[in-house]
């Protein structure tokens, strides 16, 4: 049963290298209920090239989705953090009528949570998990509107609702180093490096992401490795014992497979 | 001129070479705490922190703050802006230096992550969507170097993570329009 519908935002990464993002949000949002209508004709956000090198243009490449999504009459939902909050700095610059939400507002909300603890077949009670957010899902607040953005809570609402093992961490929304991996990447090897030691000093089997950056720089640049990182949404299809799962663990660099087994999720 | 400091402070206050482009986002509030340079996850690395820079917009010299190789770092993570006790928009301070930087044809000490901006509106440009492997493909050669991450790269390529044909173009034509629309001013 349909209960809400929506447009959708992919982004670049979601049809390049976080197949698995877009594959397990679709099958989750389809099972509780929600469709995605993903735009036809979108086009990229900008992402941090755009507003480096021109603002004007910036503003515009994430403008141009939002006509396209005004047309549709729905509101949009990006799971990709960074192409949310530029759509997020669209809406307000060009007054859009259009709402953008991020693939995790929609899931946190109070039907949505409990839709989801209605529909739990597996509980990830057996799986530690620290939450990072990242910083573009939540800053800064004046474009997200969000008021807990030092110490947000969405996603732990969401897994707590499926019943995962939390563990508490100082790192929700420290930066892992976003788009310098290609230029840089001895940047970005620092810092993510850094929050996986965090996490593991934490007690954590695995980070838990909702942004396609975040989970690329993570699973990729940990200096000790081994630790995995996972989509809230990947997390979510076990908890709701969905079909199809088994394509994405090889796609991380990572092995999440073992960790998943021990902690009886998959 | 948008401002935040009026009547006899605004009066004694020494000659400015305010860089042009960071109108409106409060630089000359700064009284220099340094909350934004503590908090910043790649102080560190930059030849100048965010302090500096904030500060150089205000005050100039222009020269030094836009060939800095600390505003090319970068990660537009917000903290700062986010933190900033007047409501300085530093991280919008650090993008109107770019953007000044590159209209006037000021080159960085470091040029890589200049090199990736372009190397990524450039495939937005000519294909609406970003591919990957293209990207990197013209990261290497407007930068004139074999990208750091290769194996790496090769590694996800086998995992299956990067795809090699291209997604088909979407609205370039578009696009070329949004491109032009900003040149010649």
């Amino acid at each position: 049963m349909t209960v809400r519908v929506l447009s959708y935002y992919p982004g670049c990464s979601l049809h390049g290298m976080s197949r698995e993002y877009d594959e397990s949000t679709r099958l989750v949002y389809r099972a509780l209920g929600i469709e995605l209508r993903e735009l036809a004709n979108w086009t990229c956000c900008g992402a941090s090239a755009g507003h480096s090198l021109d603002q004007e243009l910036a503003i515009a490449l994430a403008t141009r989705n939002l006509e396209l999504a005004a047309a549709a009459g729905n509101e949009l939902v990006a799971p990709c953090a960074a192409c949310y909050q530029r759509l997020k700095i669209g809406e307000k610059e060009s007054a859009s009528p259009v709402t953008v939400l991020h693939a995790l507002d929609v899931i946190s909300s109070p039907e949505t949570l409990d839709r989801l603890r209605e529909s739990l077949q597996r509980p990830l009670s057996g799986l530690k998990i620290v939450l990072y957010y990242g910083c573009l899902l939540v800053r800064p607040p004046e474009v997200t509107g969000r008021e807990d953005y030092e110490d947000p809570q969405s996603m732990d609402q969401v897994m707590a609702a499926v019943g995962a093992d939390i563990r508490p961490w100082s790192f929700k929304t420290d930066c892992c180093g976003a788009g310098l991996a290609v230029a840089r990447p001895d940047v970005v090897r620092r810092l993510s490096s850094h929050l996986a030691e965090m996490a593991r000093q934490a007690g954590a089997d695995c980070i838990v992401t909702a942004c396609p950056l975040c989970q690329a720089n993570l699973d990729t640049r940990q200096d000790k490795g081994g630790l995995p990182v996972l989509y809230f949404t990947e997390l979510l299809a076990c908890a709701l014992g969905l079909e199809g799962t088994e394509s994405w663990w090889r796609r991380h660099m990572v092995d999440p497979v073992p960790v998943l087994k021990k902690a009886g999720v998959i | 001129m948008m401002s935040g400091l009026s009547g006899p402070m605004a009066a004694n206050r020494p000659q400015l070479d305010r860089i042009r482009g960071v109108e409106g986002l409060n630089a000359e509030l700064c009284f220099s705490c340094r909350k934004c340079s503590a908090g910043c996850p790649v102080a560190d690395d930059m030849d100048l922190a965010p302090h500096q820079l904030v500060r150089l917009a205000v005050a100039g010299p222009e020269g030094e703050a836009l060939r800095s190789s600390g505003i090319w770092l970068c990660t537009s993570c917000q903290t700062c802006t986010t933190r900033c006790p007047n409501g300085v928009d530093v991280a919008g301070v650090i993008d109107a230096l770019k953007q000044r930087a590159v209209a006037s044809g000021v080159k960085p000490r470091d040029g890589r992550m200049l090199a990736f901006h372009r190397a990524f509106l450039d495939d937005v440009k000519a294909r609406g969507r970003v591919h990957e492997m293209s990207l990197t493909a013209r990261y290497a050669l407007r930068a004139r170097r074999v990208p750091e991450g290769i194996l790496l790269g090769i590694g996800m390529f086998q995992k299956g993570k990067l795809p090699l044909i291209p997604p088909k173009k979407t609205a370039t034509r578009e696009l070329r329009r949004l491109f032009e629309r900003g040149k010649g001013k």
